[in-house]
């Protein structure tokens, strides 16, 4: 992979984004302003500005660069594995809301073991209910702040 | 006494070993322990929660250097030149004798180094009383030239990442006029993004998920047979001690070097001074000595331009910067003249964190040495179950969690390409600073940018800043041709 000039790119397309939609959508201006440098936008622009040339710079200098090598220690089945775990990470984002901490992080604990290859259910499982609930229950008892439970209020109200 | 109370006293303790067994676990760094504990500290009191982080901060680069000796494997990049001779010396079945060196050189450096936040840190905090917006503006302008030092060999990646960072910081509302910046009408970004999601979604996931791309390593277990390190070996390695303490302490105090740099620094100067400088590297204990004093003299030396001026020297200094914030305090000339006993509080702590790191170290050698055989495949899902917790438990708002996985996904991508995220970090931190007194300046002077040059401090400071950019350039176009 060409990391140098990947990165060029995404710096120049991010400024350019910056400088010609982000900036003039995204940031309201005053009806009336003192002095240009006063500007809610003039900071972002200097700063987009930098972004772009640094981007030009990083992809300028890549021109040299040879295609990196995949690292030794990568898995044969890294792509997959990658792709798995974050699917999991949306769903878990996704489903958060309604599944609640403790059910979603069991959920998600057992899904990210067996990604991993960790597959002895003796070993997972007790983990994948333990730690959500001592987490649950750290927070609650200890640092007095309420989680939300989901699915699983019916269990854990009161408690 | 602000200090005096047992929750201190344990906290800190607790933050010392909780850092040294993470610090121990290759693949968990010191920064992503000190982020995930962040969320714990919320309901305690200031002094308590920052103390219980800089217990972890202080353990994480002892333990760092513990698999660096056992399994050649450096817990933390500081540790990284322990590992030159600490593993010849464990494949010789001396690894207790260097673990003993590594911790008793760990504890005298961070001393030293304690001693001299003490002594420093007030005196430069009297002096930041004459700063006003456009010296705070220069002064930040040049703390951001440590990016260049938490960059690596990838400076052009680390400025883009900085500036992606000084981006980020601006969502929200503005601070002169109250209009939108890029928050589209979301209401949760009306107050702009919070710190620690953003922290733990760039250091902490980004790691998790590379681990699923990489091989599992079937480790090879280093029973801690043979004998302690003697008295006589603390005696021939006491010199290197010093003079390494004295080198962390100096680069430590220097925003952006940080503990590696300090620790090779150091290897070479005892290597340099040796009787058998050909036995450094196959195994020599004062090899340990130096690498592990000039790696923990840092440790408190980083806190005197934090303390005194409010700049984060390294990551971790900006996360406990943050902590700082979160507990309504502003490190800085103006805390150690309104909050006074909170810094002797944090003093007290600090000097008695060194001897928690020699019981801690003394009594959990054998433990952490279990522990960091936890395999990642069971480690890591654990911990991304804490990520979110943590991430949720900062304002009690899943719109938190969102970000942190966002950050996280975007974290990898930059790890993928090889962006630092350092840089985004300290940059995300101090740009609503730079921002801030850049544009309070101009207000004062009606718009004109001569403000930045009105007094003898803004022009000492421009004069570090383009010092710093000149040296880092000559730096970096040596190291590109000796590349090439």
């Amino acid at each position: 992979m060409k990391r140098d000039l990947y990165s060029g790119l995404i710096f120049i397309a991010l400024g350019v984004a910056l400088l010609t939609i982000l900036v003039p959508m995204g940031i309201v201006e005053p009806r009336k302003v003192r002095f240009a440098a006063l500007s809610p936008s003039y900071y972002p622009r200097i700063v987009a500005g930098v972004l772009l040339l640094l981007g030009l710079a990083v992809a300028w200098r890549s021109r040299r660069e040879t295609t990196a090598a995949p690292a030794s220690n990568r898995h044969p089945n890294a792509t997959g594995r990658i792709a798995c775990f974050i699917a999991l990470l949306g769903a878990y984002a996704l489903l958060l809301p309604w599944l609640g901490f403790v059910a979603a992080g069991f959920l998600g604990l057992l899904a990210a073991f067996w990604i991993a290859g960790e597959h002895r259910l003796k070993l997972v499982l007790p983990l994948a209910v333990l730690v959500p609930l001592m987490l649950y229950f750290f927070f609650l008892k200890v640092a007095l702040i309420p989680i939300p439970t989901g699915l699983l209020t019916f269990l854990l109200q009161g408690v | 006494m602000l200090f005096a109370t047992w929750q201190n006293i344990g906290l800190l303790g607790l933050g010392v070993i909780i850092g040294t067994f993470v610090g121990a676990v290759p693949g968990m760094t010191t920064p992503m322990a000190v982020a995930l504990t962040l969320p714990f500290t919320f309901t305690l009191n200031p002094v308590s929660g920052i103390l219980l982080l800089l217990g972890v901060y202080k353990g994480g680069i002892y333990g760092g250097s513990i698999t660096a000796i056992l399994i050649n494997a450096p817990g933390t990049p500081a540790a990284s030149c322990t590992v030159l001779d600490g593993y010849p010396l464990a494949q010789r079945g001396e690894a207790r004798r260097a673990l003993d060196i590594a911790l008793y050189a760990s504890c005298i450096a961070d001393f030293f180094s304690n001693i001299s936040l003490i002594l420093f840190a007030g005196m430069l905090a009297s002096l930041a009383l004459a700063f006003g917006s456009p010296e705070v503006f220069t002064l930040i302008l040049f703390s951001l030239t440590i990016i260049a030092g938490v960059s690596g060999d990838q400076l052009l990646k680390g400025l883009g990442s900085a500036a992606l960072g000084l981006i980020l910081a601006t969502i929200g509302l503005d601070l002169i006029y109250g209009t939108d910046r890029f928050v589209f009408g979301e209401v949760q970004l009306m107050s702009g993004l919070n710190f620690i999601p953003v922290l733990i979604g760039l250091f902490a996931l980004p790691e998790i998920i590379a681990f699923y791309g990489r091989k599992e390593v079937a480790r090879e277990h280093n029973p801690l047979a043979g004998k302690g390190a003697s008295l006589a070996d603390l005696k021939s390695c006491l010199k290197s001690i010093v003079r390494g303490s004295f080198i962390g302490v100096i680069l430590g105090a220097i925003p952006g070097i940080g503990g590696a740099p300090s620790a090779f620094l150091s290897y070479s100067e005892a290597k340099r001074n040796s009787k058998t400088p050909e036995k450094f590297g196959t195994g020599e204990i004062e090899g340990v000595a130096a690498a592990e004093s000039g790696n923990n003299g840092v440790a408190g030396a980083t806190l005197i331009p934090l303390l005194a001026l409010g700049i984060p020297g390294d990551i971790i200094t900006a996360i406990i910067l943050g902590a700082f914030m979160i507990h309504g305090l502003r490190p800085g000339p103006l805390l150690f003249q309104d909050n006074l006993s909170l810094i002797y509080a944090l003093f007290i702590g600090i000097m008695l964190s060194s001897i928690y790191l020699l019981i801690v170290g003394k009594v959990s050698i054998r433990l952490i040495s279990r522990i960091a055989d936890i395999p990642h495949r069971i480690l890591f899902p654990i911990v991304l179950v804490l990520c979110v917790f943590g991430a949720y438990a900062v304002n009690n708002t899943i719109f938190d969690v969102g970000v942190m996985f966002a950050m996280g996904f975007i974290g990898f991508g930059m790890l993928t390409l090889k962006i630092p995220a350092a840089p985004f970090l300290i940059a995300f931190i101090l740009g609503p600073l730079l921002e801030d007194n850049f544009r309070q300046s101009l207000l004062l002077a009606k718009g004109s940018w001569t403000i930045f040059f009105s007094s003898p401090i803004c022009w000492l400071f421009w004069g570090l800043t383009v010092i710093a950019v000149a040296v880092l350039l000559r730096r970096n176009i040596r190291s590109n041709a000796m590349r090439n």
